[in-house]
């Protein structure tokens, strides 16, 4: 019933879960776990392969079988010659150069020797189910297309996507959406001629694309190593807290958003109508010019400009005493935070979060309008 | 089906059955006790005919059918595909049912998310593991003046349309007195109301109903009703001024003990320090410096509440707190407004808490999770007190009504 290889692979597998069950038990930590981890792999390998060696029966032909001579593996063809063993070191170079180099080019080989596993060990078992390669050839196609097919389609639009992210960053800002739209148009042209002449020849269709994506794929390498233009980074008003003070307009106020997507479930409204500024809260009737906010927690306030006039809304987040001493007194710190210019009927958000209690503070909370005289909202923080 | 075996079920269900009629249930969501409650109870009890009448005829057919058609050899029915009578019939059936159903289910959320008849609002937070409750400054319940602030146990005007603003501070929490309405989550960031209402004096039980962390099972909280002149009297009691431990007595030790220990997280109002030159500096806790959500309970009016650590334990001994739980409705406020008397107090649990709070309450898994949230806690650590610190620290804390 066993043939020799099978007694072999089963011995083997024996082995190795034997091994895996008194190494897990008796080492512990990262270095038995990882062990054990490789020897449940080896027994689960060499029972597949125990498998595949039962369903083959060695490989062998008996010498009473009377179709031997037609049936024997001597009397298939020849297997083709194949890539992967080329791929394969490849791979298993990159993974040398990576673990001294850089870890990326260790992945890309790990990568690549696992695909080459894959493909080769499908590739040299459909060889066996028959003479015909033609046939195995099919074989091979049935199993691993479904899996080279969306792989490589997603490999490919990756370096697509990504040659052509170096191309817009490398160009500059007026000459990215430029080429945006030659590129689209072109195309967009090439698809429409390649439909409107069914009669051109593929290799011709197949050949302009290759030179296109090899073209797409070098310049994006080549800006890549260039490197992208200089990106100016715009301000954010925690690092200018001066832009809160007044309602001059700052670089960072050029481009703020108007509106709101989220304007429920907040603590509080603030509107500024006819220069004076006040709040509606929820289950508080009318509008009220002081509010009470939790402490450690964010709170998320709606700003409303209802006047003509551009208008920020400035919270004064305390006043606190540092450990910095001149002169006998600790220097004293108000931090602010703001919105930027609100345009009429604007909408914008401020997330504020005090972290003591107004009593912690030397000067009260409050939410105003820079430069506007008794545009105030006072907070609570009890 | 052996006879045995049939009683054992029949008992198991009965068993089953009859562990739903406890009277002592504080958290009875068939027991409403306001306006809201009693919309929600309103709407659940004919849903849950509804849904009663559909699983005994849905049941029904399936247990016929099963006795009825059990294989017992005979030859594969005809099947039979197409009855477009019948099909629209199981569809416009349960149609019916759901609109049935939908209709005041739509009705009574809409009643249930009405904020504009507030009659008073409290800011309830949420954080691990307790609540924290402040009355903002307003017109609404009778008049508030300056804010007040507590923790454990939210109390409120009786017949009194009260808005809960709910947050949290930290990871999200769900605030739910089943007597008085439904649960709501409370988000960091987010507001969400809630309105409670209760038509008599008593305590009302709740639970936080959303997995928070290694002590959710330990946040608790409780509603106190209270008529509206004994809540005039609490809310003068929550604002009344500072009074510091007569000189030379145990709870003047007791200060001392707590400003040196305790009052870098807990604030009590109006405590303060005196320098040797008579300079009086306020104290000041600073919780944010010491626990990951920022906030621990005021400490201010402890004796005037009858929980404490997240409504988790009494601050009153068992007879006390029967006595208070079971007071009928005309004399529950002025047994509340009691407070914690030295005869009635749960020493016991409190002196266990303060000689190691972690090991009463877990505050967090490791060492690691504690070095993971900066050497922050969640919660009271183990302050290493000693026996004659508790006392001092337990006498000080009886005089904070």
């Amino acid at each position: 019933m066993f043939t020799t290889g099978s007694k072999l692979f089963i011995a083997a597998t024996s082995l190795a879960i034997a091994a895996a069950i008194v190494f897990g038990v008796t080492n512990t930590g990262d270095v038995g776990w990882t062990a054990t981890v490789g020897l449940v792999g080896a027994a689960v390998a060499l029972t597949l392969l125990t498998g595949v060696n039962f369903f083959v029966r060695d490989s062998n032909v008996g010498s009473m079988q009377p179709d031997a001579t037609t049936n024997s593996p001597a009397a298939h063809d020849a297997p083709g010659s194949s890539m992967w063993p080329l791929i394969g070191a490849v791979g298993v170079t990159l993974i040398a150069i990576g673990i001294v180099a850089t870890p990326v080019v260790f992945k890309a080989g790990v990568v690549v020797v696992l695909a080459t596993v894959v493909e080769w060990m499908v590739q040299g078992w459909s060889e066996r189910a028959s003479s015909d390669r033609a046939f195995n050839a099919g074989v091979r196609k049935r199993i691993l297309n479904p899996l080279e097919f969306p792989v490589l389609g997603a490999v490919g639009l990756a370096v697509v996507v990504y040659s052509f992210s170096r191309i817009m960053l490398f160009l500059s800002k007026a000459a990215g959406p430029a080429a945006f739209a030659v590129i689209a148009a072109l195309l967009l042209v090439g698809g429409f001629l390649f439909a409107s002449q069914p009669s051109v020849k593929r290799s011709i269709v197949v050949g302009i694309c290759a030179i296109a994506g090899l073209g797409l794929v070098s310049a994006g390498a080549v800006m890549a190593i260039d490197g992208q233009r200089q990106i100016h980074a715009h301000d954010i008003i925690e690092a200018d807290p001066a832009v809160c003070a007044s309602n001059a307009e700052a670089e960072v106020d050029e481009k703020g958003s108007q509106s709101l997507a989220a304007k429920s479930n907040v603590a509080a409204t603030l509107y500024f109508e006819n220069g004076r500024l006040s709040a509606q809260v929820i289950g508080i009737p009318g509008r009220v010019t002081t509010i009470t906010l939790p402490r450690s927690t964010p709170s998320n306030i709606v700003f409303r400009n209802l006047d003509a006039e551009p208008v920020r809304l400035t919270a004064n987040l305390g006043t606190f005493e540092t450990d910095v001493e001149v002169n006998g007194e600790f220097i004293k710190q108000s931090p602010l935070t703001c919105t930027t210019l609100v345009e009429q009927d604007g909408r914008q958000f401020l997330t504020i979060t005090f972290a003591k209690a107004s009593s912690g503070s030397l000067a009260p909370y409050s939410l105003v309008v820079p430069g506007v005289d008794g545009a105030v909202v006072e907070v609570v923080v009890p | 089906m052996p006879r045995r075996t049939s009683i054992t079920l029949a008992a198991a269900t009965a068993l089953l059955a009859l562990a739903g009629c406890a009277t002592d249930a504080p958290q009875d969501t068939w027991a409403p006790a306001g306006e809201n409650a009693q919309r929600i109870h309103n709407l659940q009890w004919p849903i849950f005919a509804i849904a009663g009448v559909v699983l005994l005829i849905v049941s029904a057919v399936v247990v016929f059918c099963v006795i009825r058609f059990r294989d017992k050899g005979q030859p594969m029915p005809e099947q039979t595909h197409g009855k477009p009578a019948l099909e629209i019939l199981l569809t416009i059936i349960p149609a019916l049912i759901l609109v049935g159903v939908g209709i005041p289910t739509v009705s009574t959320i809409f009643e249930l998310a009405k904020t504009d008849d507030t009659e008073c609002v409290i800011n309830v937070t949420g954080q691990q593991w307790w609540w924290e409750y402040d009355y903002p400054a307003q017109q609404g319940c009778g008049g508030i003046a300056e804010p007040i602030v507590t923790s454990g146990q939210l109390v409120l005007p009786v017949d009194a349309k009260v808005l809960l603003r709910l947050t949290s501070r930290d990871v999200i929490h769900s605030f739910w007195i089943p007597k008085l309405n439904g649960k709501r989550d409370t988000v960091p960031g987010r507001v969400h109301t809630l309105r409670l209402q209760a038509d008599e004096p008593g305590i009302y039980a709740g639970q936080c109903t959303e997995f928070c962390g290694l002590s959710h099972a330990n946040m608790k909280m409780e509603a106190v009703a209270l008529s509206k002149a004994d809540f005039e009297t609490w809310k003068a009691n929550q604002i009344a001024p500072y009074a510091s431990p007569e000189a030379g007595t145990l709870a003047a030790a007791g200060e001392a003990t707590f400003t040196a220990n305790c009052s870098y997280c807990h604030q009590v109002n109006g405590l303060a320090t005196t320098s040797p030159s008579g300079e009086v500096t306020p104290v000041l806790a600073n919780p944010d410096e010491f626990v990951v959500s920022g906030a621990v309970p005021n400490l201010t009016h402890l004796m005037s509440r009858n929980t404490f650590a997240g409504a988790t334990w009494d601050l009153l001994t068992e007879e006390c707190r029967d006595r208070v739980w079971n007071a009928p409705p005309d004399q529950f406020g002025a047994l509340y407004l009691q407070g914690v008397t030295p005869e009635c107090l749960n020493e016991v649990d409190l002196r266990e808490w303060l000689r190691n709070a972690p090991a009463k309450k877990p505050m967090f898994a490791s060492d690691a999770q504690k070095a993971e949230s900066g050497g922050k806690v969640r919660g009271m650590p183990y302050l290493a007190l000693s026996e004659s610190q508790i006392d001092e620290i337990i006498a000080y804390l009886l005089e904070r009504k």
